[in-house]
């Protein structure tokens, strides 16, 4: 990191302050920005950029990935392939980017909230009560496709809404919401459990399917309300960012900073069980990403700033390259994208955590 | 006033041990006679009380004047027999192990199914019969208890990283990830096989039906076993539970308690979840009754839970069978979902700085 | 030591403060502070004098941290108000509060691997808005809180690799950078070794000295309190035994009543405050000689 340092006089002596942040002020607006972190974003838009062409150009009917670039960008040229990059891979990749996105700002406001790299909106209850509300519509309402996603994303924001509640006690303290989250898991996981037990067959297979997070069909009916939700809790989760530097201090520290604690923990588990119960719905629970995207996208940026962005950026990047090898790894077998994230990431998240601890940026 | 720091003070009122319910020794004799009765009791009503109701007499006969050829009889022997005979052990070793747990991490939020052991010795059973095919159940037990075993210190160490060593709230979310983590894999390896995930969906609920008698009986050596360790573990636990500084400088050799404890609950989880599945929340409360009845001597917190527990499962068990008439409900069902609303009533209780 | 800078509290970032308002002041009336069913204090009222240093001693659970934390508004009372500038403080905004009253807790954890000028900066949080992130101003109290605790050369070394010392001045750094006219240390100096205790202290009082900030703190050390306490609170109980300036205050019988210790009070050879020195069962006068 560069040593800029910028100084202040005061009585002969040189004031330096810290280096590698830019200052940005315009008027009576300012903000500071880690160098570093914004290098690290635009390299990692290339990589989702380039996945996602490679994804879309990559199947059973291959297309150069120039024509692919070309119908991306406007320029045409691609003639009978258009169908299938418009109507087939692109929403599909395209839900892909969205929800590991989504799921990596959920996972890192919820790390540094509860002050742990292992929490994640998973074991929050966002992914049970998603599961229970889809299996629920897959085995007894026997519904189609797109209302179990509706099912999903109501059964996901009842579940954080009655773990909210039950963890008000004079405040809310991350703790207890983590473990009451840990509770009501357990419960919803029993009742899923038992929902399997009664199904046909074949209801128990595309719930077990639905269970472990598939990009399948997932089309443009997806992307919109994606698109929507993150457009409106990602500016949010943004400018939560202020109360997060604070909470992470502690409730006393920031207390006494001026942090209202209610609201801005409301406001935060709000953006981030938003954010995590969108994504679930679409995708089914995909476990592996919410936690380690905001980890790696830790170990990139430094322990600077709060990494939001560049956490939204490798959740996508995972989930694009994670739904290529699952669609292709095994062709002609398509593989659900939650094998490859289950298989290949539980060895992945424990050596980063292992790596964590020692450089002391875990625990 | 509780003080925060890296020493963990304790209020001094909470630093001598609660007295329980039962503090004279003869009390705590007679109570643990008194569960003894409690167990011979739900053990009667086990057999009495199904899914189909049959005449007190009919039990009486189908035990000591069996007729193989009468329905209600068959029902008696072989279906209810085996599964009270199931609930007993493995609620008594999850109880067991449950005080157990508590007592070595010092943690009273510990339960085999929240640390992720159960998660473990699942997924390792799985493995074991799905993806390397052994079937004889010898060998896939000890499946269960590798993976019971390499999933509680896999917990452990990630629980104890980072500032503050292996504190209640560390562990749970530790645990908690990695249950979810082995539970999504075990989801994708039964995804890429059909024909697995249709038993697979009926045994990873925790249930005492159905469960091949000839499969529970191999196991019941490593069970006892298990079970010796933990019972003659209860003094030096006492000495665990001032702090391990403490009890080294009283003269007990700390890590081979640990060690000797952390084989016993790897015994008595791992084989309760090959029996009957995982099962979560026995391990939980049934200590913190015990604690409430006989105080912290685990001497005595032990036996009581292993009572306690046998007594809680089978009464789950006759639970499941009653409520949901004509069917009936599993048992790791009825304990979820009745265990986790006192987790969650305990949570709230409890000031967030003691864990 | 010798790597350190010297300190210098004359650097110190300006207190933020409307001209021509008198200083800030806090105070509290008929306080009653319970911890779920356990009452610690009961029908307490005190007025911290503005522009000193109060320091507050007592045995342990005597209730002063608690009332440090009442005082700061952690702590909402069960009856009975704390009043900043004769206004009840839980009816003040958050920020208002913030930007009068900074607050130092016992053993603040500091998130892993973060470099001491962020932590600093963290202290400006009342003073900033979502799209008002970094002012000059910002700029400039972070670079005073440093050069005012003698720490900008450790600016950007992580937090996790300091000593004791150094990282309980990052913490006072940080509170200095809030800008405060009140400043409120839980135990500022335990865990810490003598070195590093009377170098905070020395600090505190620098800064109490520079530019008349009101600062109250809880000590253990009963010496060390009455060198450099304008104004001694002593407190058993729950309730206050005794105030005032160290001197009238801390008599053999008042250290008897409060500690439930004898001792014999004699004038600091160095800094004339009175000196306790503790009479236990094996040194009696009586005994020797």
């Amino acid at each position: 990191m560069g040593a800029t340092t910028f100084g202040v006089r005061s009585g002969g002596r040189r004031l330096r302050s810290s280096s590698g942040l830019l200052t940005v002020r315009i008027g009576g607006l300012s903000t500071r920005v880690d160098a570093r972190a914004v290098v690290v974003s635009i390299g990692l838009a290339l990589v989702v950029a380039l996945g996602l062409a490679w994804s879309v150009s990559v199947g059973d009917f291959p297309i150069p990935i120039t024509d692919v670039v070309g119908e991306l960008t406007g320029l045409g040229g691609a003639g009978r392939s258009e169908l299938i990059i418009r109507q087939l891979r692109l929403p599909r990749a395209l839900t892909g980017v969205l929800v590991g996105a989504a799921l990596g700002v959920s996972g890192q406001i919820f790390q540094r909230m509860v002050r742990n790299p292992l929490a994640s909106p998973d074991i929050l209850g966002v992914s049970s009560g998603a599961a229970a509300a889809a299996v629920f519509a897959i085995v007894i309402v026997q519904a189609a496709s797109t209302a179990v996603t509706g099912f999903a994303l109501g059964g996901a924001v009842v579940a954080v809404a009655a773990i909210y509640v039950l963890a008000l006690k004079q405040g809310v303290s991350s703790y207890r919401l983590v473990l009451i989250g840990i509770g009501i898991t357990a419960m919803l996981d029993s009742v899923v459990a038992y929902l399997l037990t009664r199904a046909q067959l074949f209801d128990a297979q595309r719930a077990a399917m639905w269970l472990t997070g598939s990009l399948n069909g997932r089309g443009w009916d997806f992307v919109g309300p994606l698109f929507a939700s993150l457009a409106v809790l990602l500016p949010l989760a943004i400018v939560a960012t202020r109360q997060l530097r604070a909470l992470e201090l502690g409730d006393e520290c920031a207390a006494g900073l001026g942090v209202g604690l209610t609201r801005s923990k409301l406001a935060l588990t709000l953006a981030g069980a938003g954010l995590a119960a969108v994504a679930t719905a679409a995708a089914g629970p995909v476990v592996f990403v919410a936690l380690a995207a905001p980890l790696i996208a830790r170990r990139l940026v430094g322990g600077r700033c709060v990494a939001l962005i560049p956490s939204a950026l490798v959740g996508a990047a995972v989930m694009v390259f994670a739904d290529l090898a699952a669609r292709r790894l095994f062709t002609p077998t398509e593989l659900p994208v939650g094998v490859v994230t289950a298989i290949v990431g539980a060895p992945i998240l424990l050596w980063l955590l292992v790596r964590a601890n020692r450089i002391g940026t875990g625990g | 006033m509780t003080v925060t720091g890296p020493i963990a003070l304790r209020d001094p009122v909470e630093v001598a041990p609660r007295r329980g319910l039962l503090g004279r020794s003869w009390t705590r004799s007679a109570g643990l006679v008194l569960c003894v009765v409690g167990v011979g009791v739900m053990v009667v009503a086990s057999i009495a009380i199904g899914a189909k109701s049959i005449a007190p007499g009919t039990v009486l006969d189908a035990i000591f004047a069996f007729d193989a050829s009468i329905d209600d009889h068959l029902i008696v022997r072989e279906l209810r027999l085996p599964r009270t005979a199931i609930a007993l052990v493995v609620g008594a070793a999850l109880g067991l192990a449950g005080g157990v747990m508590q007592g070595v991490t010092r943690n009273p939020l510990a339960d085999p199914g929240l640390l992720g052991v159960n998660a473990g010795a699942s997924v390792a059973v799985v493995l074991g019969i799905d993806v390397l095919d052994v079937t004889a159940p010898l060998g896939y037990v000890w499946f269960a208890f590798g993976g019971a075993a390499f999933a509680g210190f896999v917990v452990y160490v990630l629980g104890a990283m980072g500032r503050g060593g292996a504190t209640p709230v560390k562990l749970a979310i530790a645990g908690a990830a990695i249950s979810a983590l082995l539970g999504s894999i075990t989801a994708a390896l039964l995804i890429l096989d059909a024909a697995t995930l249709d038993q697979f969906r009926f045994w990873s609920v925790g249930s005492t039906a159905g469960r091949d008698v000839d499969l529970t009986v191999p196991l019941l050596p490593f069970l006892a076993v298990g079970a010796l360790l933990a019972l003659l573990s209860g003094r030096a636990l006492n000495g665990l539970a001032l702090g391990e500084d403490v009890a080294r400088s009283l003269g007990q050799r700390v890590g081979w308690v640990q060690a000797v404890a952390a084989l016993s609950v790897v015994l008595l989880c791992g084989g309760a979840t090959a029996a009957a599945g995982p099962i979560a929340f026995v391990g939980l409360t049934v200590p913190h009754v015990a604690r409430a009845v006989t105080g912290p001597d685990h001497r005595w917190l032990l036996p009581y839970s292993m009572f306690l527990g046998a007594i809680l499962l089978v009464a789950a068990d006759v639970v499941g069978r009653i409520i949901a008439r004509p069917g009936e409900l599993e048992v790791g069902i009825v304990t979820a979902f009745l265990g986790a609303p006192v987790f969650i009533a305990f949570v709230r209780r409890r000031k967030i700085a003691e864990l | 030591m010798a790597e350190d800078e010297v300190a210098d509290a004359s650097l110190a970032p300006p207190i933020q403060h409307e001209p021509g308002t008198p200083p800030a002041s806090l105070a509290a009336e008929h306080l009653r502070l319970a911890y779920d069913d356990r009452i610690v204090v009961e029908d307490l009222s005190v007025a911290i004098p503005v522009g000193a240093i109060t320091v507050i001693v007592g045995a342990n659970a005597c209730g002063k941290s608690t009332l440090l934390r009442a005082l700061a508004r952690l702590l909402p009372p069960r009856a009975g108000t704390v009043l900043l500038d004769g206004k009840d403080i839980r009816r003040l905004p958050t920020r208002t509060v913030a930007q009068q009253l900074g607050m130092l807790p016992q053993q603040p954890i500091a998130p892993d691997g973060i470099v001491v000028s962020d932590l600093v900066a963290r202290g400006r949080h009342p003073h900033q808005r979502w799209f008002r992130q970094w002012s000059k101003e910002d700029q400039d109290a972070v670079d005073h809180a440093l050069a005012a605790t003698g720490i900008t050369a450790l600016a950007d070394r992580s937090v996790d690799e300091l000593s004791g010392g150094q990282r309980q001045r990052v913490w006072i750094a940080m509170a200095l950078a809030q800008g405060t006219e009140i400043l409120l240390l839980d135990e500022p100096t335990t865990f810490l070794d003598l070195a590093h205790q009377v170098e905070v202290l020395d600090l505190l009082a620098d800064l109490n000295a520079a530019d008349g900030r009101t600062i109250v703190c809880v000590l253990h050390d009963l010496n060390l309190a009455c060198r450099y306490a304008t104004h001694l609170i002593a407190m058993r109980d729950g309730a206050i035994a005794a105030q005032g300036p160290p001197a009238e205050v801390v008599t053999a019988d008042l250290v008897d009543h409060v500690f439930g210790l004898r001792a014999r009070i004699i004038a600091d050879p160095v800094a004339g405050s009175p000196l306790v020195i503790p009479i236990g069962r094996h040194h009696r006068p009586d005994r020797e000689g």
